[in-house]
This record gives structure tokens, sequence and C-alpha cells, in this order.
């Protein structure tokens, strides 16, 4: 799981091409949007890609609480494994 | 189902069980405006800001038939509203509430007007104002067109929200208008945007999703929409091919603006076709080649504005682009002197030039407390602190994503010389931080001399600048650049030394700085002593790339 979390970390710099920042920088509880590291709608949607393709998240699995998952790296790693153990 | 014009729809009404808003019927959507009406008789301007989109038309129409006037915002940030409500207009969104005790729903004057606001080039938001009869236009103009690619019953998704003229006319008005029941919710992801969609139905998109579809696959049948609309920018090649092919029909991308809505449309089935007119839309051109619209749903029936065209020989034109110092960021206007105007008034910053290298770029000269919080914080952490105080008054379109901290701007008045001298700053990869409060011993204030070579007319030094440097300190450590004052001295102390110059100051000097010097690497300075002409000429290099040169006059010395 931490090793997972590090990994989104990286994902998180090199997708978003977020400067001045380094992945270990980020807190995995700290709010991905407003007022935590401060991504915005276009980024969430860039990470959206990133993580497809990275983990090939499938859309038929997804349900509503899909914001709740991109809340922290925490949350995400969480939703990544669950999707890998189904 | 017959369309009604968005001035009789309550009057004249559908069957009580047809779809508004999915899952809501026209009998309980009346009675939602009856109700929110009522509540707000007396209310002389109202702000729609509700988020959601059936809240949004009931809110809308509870307003235009209570009487108010109707401002829809440029976006709900707090400082936005502060400043419009500051004039009495009352914020209408979260307490709209179901039903309650109606009032009678006559037909509304279609002359009632509507206030919009969009990017003006002059640093402030600009006000226009449309009519409640051209918004019903602009929904007929576009039936006349996509209710040929649209089912009767098609629902309307979107990923766009409802407060700027293409959300409002193609999410709500146009669906409220023809009877298509359009979906409340807006989607921010694909993930849950494509969970929604049902076969045959509207999907109202824009670039900034379209262009971010990779990873997804194509979808099935019973997913795929009969229409994929998109606006607000033309969408690339590769774009418009790849939603294609996922969604199992080509986009069709709309052309407009706050002040005229939309005008034009095109389908990309394949390469870069003109945009065609609307039904009742004329289009022209000026003879300085600017985009002249004429249209019923256009105020004064005629808007020349700022988008550079030329006529197609088919009556279509095609976008050259923009006359104006707005930039389409994903899609968005985005005025580039307001962005500039409101990092100014940050506490924070001294000045600030923005400009736009596909993504919105900030160059920032922070005040003296913006220094202190960009030293405690980190560039990237104090980017986005004042991406955040930015995002109280402007859309996210208008937040810079890319940020440069400089000691002060390239001088030079705004023209192109400025403009490269601050995308240059930008080509470079962001500067690591590097600590820079050593306290270990004297810092040096001079670069190392690796190598000296004779030139016919001068010198040619390979100097190593420290990062250490002494003259590093009035500046930014988020940012660590060499003066350009430290580059002067340093040319001409060498120039003492192994010129013979004896220059005291540096007098009638001429420079321009072509790329930031940063410390920790090998520069080349080469200096060139003309008699003649009593100047002495230097020139800082990279490898092959000049990062400074100038010239400096040798005068009234001693040979």
């Amino acid at each position: 799981m931490e090793k997972l979390e590090r990994e989104l970390k990286t994902l998180i710099v090199d997708a978003l091409k977020l400067e001045d920042i380094a992945p270990e920088e980020i807190d995995s509880e700290e709010p991905l949007f407003n007022d935590g590291l401060g991504l915005d709608s276009i980024d969430a949607l860039e990470l959206g890609v990133a993580l497809r393709k990275a983990y090939g998240i499938k859309i038929e699995s997804v349900t509503d609480d899909v914001k709740q998952h991109f809340a922290n790296v925490r949350s995400l790693a969480r939703f990544i494994q669950s999707q890998r153990a189904e | 189902m017959t369309a009604i014009p968005l001035s009789c729809l309550l009057a004249v009404g559908r069957p009580d069980d047809a779809p508004v808003a999915v899952g809501v019927t026209f009998a309980r959507f009346r009675a939602d405006v009856a109700g929110n009406a009522a509540r707000l008789k007396g209310c002389r301007r109202g702000l729609l800001v509700a988020a959601d989109g059936y809240w949004g038309a009931v809110g809308l129409l509870a307003l235009l038939h209570a009487g108010a006037e109707v401002t829809i915002p440029p976006n709900a940030q707090p400082g936005t509203l502060a400043a419009l409500t500051a004039d009495g207009a009352v914020p209408v969104g979260g307490d709209l509430r179901p039903g309650g005790e109606g009032m009678a729903l006559a037909p509304l004057d279609p002359g009632t007007p509507l206030t919009f606001f969009t990017s003006g080039s002059t640093g402030e938001p600009k006000r226009v104002v449309r009519t409640l009869g051209m918004l019903e236009a602009e929904a007929l103009a576009t039936e006349a067109v996509l209710g040929r690619l649209a089912g009767p019953t098609a629902r309307v998704h979107a990923t766009v929200p409802h407060q700027h003229v293409y959300g409002l006319n193609f999410r709500l008005l146009w669906p409220l208008v023809t009877g298509r029941p359009f979906a409340s919710a807006m989607h921010e992801l694909w993930e849950t945007a494509l969970a929604a969609l049902d076969a045959g139905s509207v999907l109202v998109t824009s670039p900034a999703h379209l262009t971010r579809l990779a990873g997804i696959a194509p979808l099935p049948p019973s997913r795929r929409p009969a229409l994929v609309l998109s606006a607000g920018a033309p969408l690339p090649e590769s774009a418009a091919r790849e939603a294609a092919a996922i969604f199992g029909t080509p986009v069709t991308e709309i052309f407009g603006s706050t002040e005229t809505g939309a005008i034009a449309h095109r389908r990309r089935e394949a390469g870069d076709p003109s945009w065609r007119p609307l039904p009742g839309v004329v289009a022209g051109r000026t003879p300085d080649g600017r985009l002249r619209v004429g249209a019923t749903h256009v105020e004064g029936r005629e808007h020349v504005g700022s988008d550079l065209v030329e006529m197609a020989g088919d009556g279509g034109f095609r976008v050259l682009g923009r006359a104006d110092r707005i930039a389409k960021v994903e899609g968005k206007r985005v005025s580039l002197p307001e962005v500039e105007a409101q990092l100014r008034r940050s506490p924070l910053v001294a000045d600030a030039a923005v400009l736009t290298l596909e993504q919105l770029c900030a160059v920032v000269a922070p005040s003296a407390e913006g220094a202190a919080r960009l030293a405690d914080l980190g560039a990237f952490r104090f980017g986005r602190l004042l991406r955040r105080e930015l995002s109280a008054v402007l859309e996210p379109a208008g937040l810079p994503r890319r940020w440069r901290f400089v000691s002060r701007l390239p001088d030079g008045a705004l023209g192109k010389r400025r403009h490269a001298d601050i995308a240059a700053l930008f080509e470079e990869a962001a500067l690591s931080e590097i600590a820079l409060f050593e306290t270990a011993g004297p810092r040096p204030t001079v670069p190392d001399v690796c190598a000296v070579r004779p030139l016919a007319d001068g010198v040619e030094l390979d100097l190593f600048i420290p990062g250490d440097l002494a003259q590093l300190d009035g500046h930014f450590p988020g940012m660590p650049i060499v003066p350009g004052v430290a580059q002067i001295d340093w040319a001409v102390m060498f120039a003492n030394t192994h010129l013979g110059l004896g220059i005291e100051a540096a007098q009638s000097l001429q420079v321009k700085f072509r790329r930031v010097t940063v410390p920790d690497t090998l520069v080349t300075l080469a200096l060139r002593h003309a008699p003649a002409r009593r100047r002495l000429t230097f020139e800082y290099r990279c490898g092959d790339e000049t990062l400074s040169s100038g010239s400096i006059g040798v005068e009234g010395i001693a040979p």
C-alpha cells in the first residue's frame, strides 16, 4: 500500500507536470484538490488519463463515489487496490 | 415534442407527465417554478448561482416570473459574488426549494434583459446584456440544426456548467424549449459522465474534456450518444478522431461567444471544415479581417468581435486567431490583462506578466511579503497559493498553471520582445530549490575563472558561477538567477584586469538579457574592445546560446 502511494505521488507529479515539487513532498492524506495540493478540474481529468493508462481502471465498475476516491493519495491507492482485487 | 418559446413555456405548458430534468415531470417543474417565483416576488435583481442544472432552470424561470432581472455571474467564486451583490443583487441557488404555494405563471416579456459576463481586453470583466427573446431565438436556431441529429426524447448530459452561454443554451434552454429531458448533475470526470450516457443521448462537452479521453475504450452501442457537442475552441484533429472512435459519432462543434450566443456549427467527420452559420445567421468579414455576425438573437442584430476570420466560398468561415490579448485556455476566453491585474492586487505580488504557452503561464515578481512566503513554502506551493487567491475571482481556466518567480520582470513596453523574454523563462525546466542560507564562511562575489583565451580584439573567459554566490541573496530562493547587474560588474572587472582598461563605472550601457543565467553553470564571457568606437562589447554564452550581451562606453579614461 505504501509502495502504491509512493507510486501515485510520482504519477501525480509526472502526469500533471507539476513543477517545483517532489513526490515525497505530497502528504498521503493531504486533499489533492482545492485547499490541499491545489489541483483543479483539469488536473482531475489529466489524472484520470494517467490512472487509466497506468492501472487500467474500467468505466463499467465505477460508481458515483468516484469523487471520494480522488480525495487524496491514500483514497486513490485504496481504490486502485480494490479494482485490482475484482 | 413541439418547441415552445421559453417566454410562454410555463403559460402554455406541456402534459403533466412530460419529462423535464431526468426524473422530474413537467408538473413538478411548474410547481417548483411557481413556488419559488412566489417567494422571490419583490426581488428586483437576482444572481443565478445554482450549481445544479435542474435548480438552475427553476431559479432562472422563477426569477423571470417574479419580475426580477437576472444576472448569470461569470463564476460562482466568492469574490465575484461579493462584487456583484454589492449593488443589491440577490444570489439565488441554495435557497431554492420544492413546490410551496405558487403564483400564476403568465407569459414573460421577451424583452426582459439577462446579464452575462465575459473576458474583456481591458482587464475588467465585460458585461453583456441579452434579452429573453434572443435566448429563445438561439434555442430555436439550435433546434433547426441539431433537431435532425438528436431524437425528440434524447437525454441531454453535460460536462460543462450552465453558467455561461454555451452551457445555458445547450444544457438547459434548448432541452427545455424542445421538451428533451436533461441531466441535472454536471460530470467533471469521464468516469462518471460515460457511466451516465445512454443510447441516442446528447453529450454537451468541451475541448478540455475531449482532449483527455486517452485510455477509454469505444463505448458499447447501449451507451453511444447520438450527438456530442463541443464549444469554446477548435478541437484538435487527433482529439476529434479519438472522440469519434469512442462515441461512435463525429463531434459537432459549436462556434459562438457570450455576445452572440451560438452562431455556427460544423461536423468533424474529416479534416478541418469551415464553420456553417446557424439558420438566420449571416457571417461576414470586416475590412480589417474581423468576424461580423448578423442574427436576430444578437444584440443590435449585428456584432463585430475580435476573432480574425477568412470567408469560405460556401458562406461559411474559418477562424484565424484573435485580434486582442484574449487567450483561449481550455476553450475558455481568458483576458490576460485581467489575470495580470488580479495578480497585482495580491499583497504577495509586486508585478506580474501572463502569457500562454499551450498553458497559462505567469511570471511574478513577489512583494517583500510574497518573497518571504516563497522562501517559506517553496515555489510550487507558493504558486498554488497565488492560484487559490485568484480563484476567488477568476474561473479555473484563468488560473496560471506554470509559474516563474523573478526579482524584476523583463523590461520594455508590452510587445514582442518582452513576450519573448518572458517566454524564455519557461523554456527551461523549473529550477530546483537550492539551500541558500548556509552560514559557513564568506561567500564568493565573483565567478571562478577556469580558462582564458585571447581573441583578436579582446579576450574570452570560461567562468564557473558558484551556487553560493553572494549576489543571489537579493533574489529568491525558488528562482536563483544571476542578477544582470552582477554580469555587468564582472564584464567591467575582467575587462579592466585582462584588457588593461580602467573603466570605473559602466556608462552609456546597452544590454540585452536573452536568457536567465543560473548559478552552478559554466558560462563563457567574450570581451571585445573597439578603441575607435570607444566601446567594450561583452557577451555571456552557455554552450552556443547567448545569455546576455551588451556594450559599455570606454570614454575619458587613461589608456
